[in-house]
């Protein structure tokens, strides 16, 4: 099986198996246009403890088949927030790596591992006041009394659509 | 997704994505800005760490369930905006009173400005009651809806329609289906003003005449579904522009009595190769080109064929259309009453196609009849046989051993655990104890014998219904293979976007 490397922010070099490595859709492109290579490819926006991680979850979903082909463009809700238990372990980290891990799987548009982190954070959302969640994600709040207010009164009308 | 290599001039390549999903990332070969502007502070807005960016976040909101969504709003202005796009994109009032809350919170106020850019769908059908020139008249500023349905609002004025076609280009679907003041105007409007328009209903808007339809043919190519039920001003020079326009998916000219050229509406098969679902019910004498052709031509893309009450189709018409529309899913022929066990033999020619059928009101149908339909049409889910007087207990049982009637409605109930919506209503084929029994309350207003054949179940219903099943299953396991089929409530569902 054909091997790549990877080149972390901090110059730390990775080699994966090709299978693994092309859960990047950003990699697997990247060696579809490129050809085989033996330069390492840089990926100046993932650290090494990042990369470690985003490989750990690779190699674990490595086989498979990926299903999310639904059109991005049309505006719904997902609903489903459950995640499986290994990525369940896997994704329970500390909110500064559970963000680095989001950005990663961003850049290197990984979209199921995306997806995970995403459900991540709603499920830290579900059932918090807007407050906790200013205070968790370190949000000021930039709307005055008033509009807080109102905003929260329109609310009721909308809860019992 | 565009992609391309800069290589440098040290002989390093760099790689660029144009995904979408990337555009917010610095590309890497600059200067990794710790925070840009466009990218929402979602960590401490002063240490110099990455930021999510605001793509990520907004698909984030995508998992959350609507009350979530209204705590989001009020965390801040950026959230508030990112939420609207999933609260506000569509638009959809339950009753008259949910229309009033809304009126009182939003529109008295002034508030709904705030939100109007997110919304669009819109549907005030279920409301109509409270829809009047007041009341729309907010509305009127929307300019971003792909989807509008004021059916039954029967006390807009044609002019408050018109300023709403012309400010909102992207309209795809249209439902003024019941509004007496529509004219020709209106079509006009769609024509010069909605170019993406692809499904438009005005069924029963009695002051549409020829002109308007047969210009809107002309105009709007991309109209690919039609209702124009109950225009009874529409005569056969609709037909021949129709017949003309070849590229509708749906079209509906029931209760349009003065349409009946035959030779017309065959020509429109030919010529609207596409065709699915065709509603002709009410018509007179339209279908008899069916009968004196020597039928050659096969139309297989026709799927749902309505001819309820066309007092001229018989078991010879029958016999054309059953060899002209072989892959027939749905066929009507209530208060057909000339159709005999002749004409049901010919309908048994559909067997590998046909899921639903409605014979009410067939008065010469026997046993006979019955007992060869369901032996030869196995996939029947929906039969109706209604006053079909002569029918004896023998036809009930021969329906009672069709294998897809009763487990149909379990295998539903059991494999889509998203259902929240059943309504069985006067299918007595598949009305028994156990599933009326979870069905939720007779509405106010009916009568005795409609509450007698009342079965609607709701999400909760469902989910106590599956429970039950599950029980049940648990000693006797069902038999697989029924795979999943659409009920007739969404094989019916209006102006489904055409892919």
């Amino acid at each position: 099986m054909s091997k790549v490397k990877l080149l972390s922010s901090d110059n730390e070099e990775f080699t994966v198996d090709r299978i693994v490595a092309e859960k990047s859709i950003l990699i697997k492109n990247m060696l579809e246009d490129m050809g085989e290579m033996n330069v390492p490819i840089p990926l100046p926006n993932v650290s090494s403890n990042v990369l470690r991680k985003i490989i750990e979850w690779c190699e674990h979903h490595k086989n498979d088949l990926y299903t999310g082909n639904e059109d991005e463009t049309e505006i719904r809700l997902k609903k489903s927030t459950d995640i499986d238990e290994w990525d369940q372990k896997f994704i329970s980290v500390d909110q500064e790596m559970l963000f680095e891990i989001i950005l990663a799987s961003n850049y290197l548009d990984i979209k199921p591992l995306l997806d995970t982190g995403c459900k991540t954070i709603a499920n830290m959302i579900r059932g918090k006041s807007p407050e906790d969640i200013r205070k968790t994600f370190n949000i000021p709040n930039d709307f005055t009394p008033e509009e807080e207010e109102q905003i929260r009164k329109e609310n009721e009308w909308a809860e019992d659509r | 997704m565009f992609h391309f290599i800069v290589l440098t001039n040290t002989g390093e390549f760099v790689y660029i994505s144009r995904n979408p999903n990337l555009n917010f990332y610095p590309s890497p070969n600059a200067a990794i800005p710790t925070q840009t502007p466009s990218i929402m502070c979602l960590l401490r807005p002063n240490t110099n760490k990455k930021l999510l960016p605001d793509e990520v976040i907004f698909q984030l909101f995508s998992y959350l369930e609507i009350p979530e969504l209204l705590v989001c709003q009020r965390v801040c202005r950026k959230w508030l905006n990112f939420c609207s796009v999933y609260l506000w994109h569509k638009v959809a009032f339950a009753s008259e009173d949910s229309f009033k809350e809304f009126y009182r919170y939003y529109i008295k106020t002034g508030r709904l400005r705030l939100y109007e850019k997110w919304i669009r769908k819109l549907n005030l059908s279920h409301a109509s009651a409270y829809v009047f020139n007041a009341t729309i008249l907010p509305f009127s500023r929307l300019t971003n809806l792909v989807r509008l349905n004021l059916s039954n609002c029967a006390k807009v004025p044609e002019l408050k329609l018109i300023v709403m076609l012309h400010n909102n280009p992207g309209l795809i679907a249209l439902e003024l289906s019941s509004i007496p003041s529509i004219t020709n105007m209106t079509l006009f409007t769609v024509c010069t003003h909605c170019p993406s328009i692809k499904g438009l209903n005005v069924s029963n808007c009695p002051r549409i005449d020829d002109t308007g339809v047969v210009h809107l043919l002309q105009h709007c190519r991309g109209l690919r579904r039609l209702r124009i039920a109950d225009c009874h001003l529409l005569t056969n020079a609709t037909l021949e522009a129709i017949a003309t326009f070849g590229d509708l998916i749906e079209l509906d000219i029931s209760g349009c009595f003065n349409i009946e050229s035959a030779d017309l509406l065959y020509r429109l098969f030919e010529t609207n190769k596409q065709l699915r679902d065709v509603n002709f019910s009410r018509c007179s004498n339209v279908m008899s080109s069916f009968r004196l052709r020597h039928l050659n031509t096969a139309f297989p893309s026709v799927r749902y064929l309505n001819l309820s009450e066309s007092s001229d189709v018989d078991d010879e018409i029958l016999n054309g259309i059953t060899r002209s529309f072989p892959n027939l899913q749905s066929l009507y022929l209530a208060k057909c009453s000339r159709v005999t066990n002749i004409g049901v033999d010919y309908i048994t020619r559909l067997a590998p196609s046909l899921t639903f059928l409605h014979l009410a009101h067939c008065f010469d149908i026997t046993d006979d009849g019955v007992a060869e339909l369901t032996e030869k049409c196995q996939k029947l889910v929906y039969v109706d046989f209604g006053g079909c007087v002569q029918i004896t207990d023998n036809a009930v049982n021969a329906i009672s051993r069709l294998p897809k009637l009763q487990r149909g409605i379990q295998r539903l109930i059991l494999t889509r655990k998203n259902l929240t919506h059943l309504s069985v209503t006067g299918i007595t084929s598949v009305l028994n104890s156990d599933l009326t029994h979870f069905s939720r309350p007779v509405p106010r207003g009916m009568s005795p014998s409609q509450a007698k054949i009342f079965c609607a179940l709701l999400k909760e219903n469902i989910d106590a219904y599956r429970e039950y099943l599950e029980n049940c299953f648990k000693q006797q396991p069902p038999l697989n293979g029924l795979n999943g089929y659409i009920t007739e409530k969404e094989r019916l569902g209006m102006f489904r976007e055409t892919a």
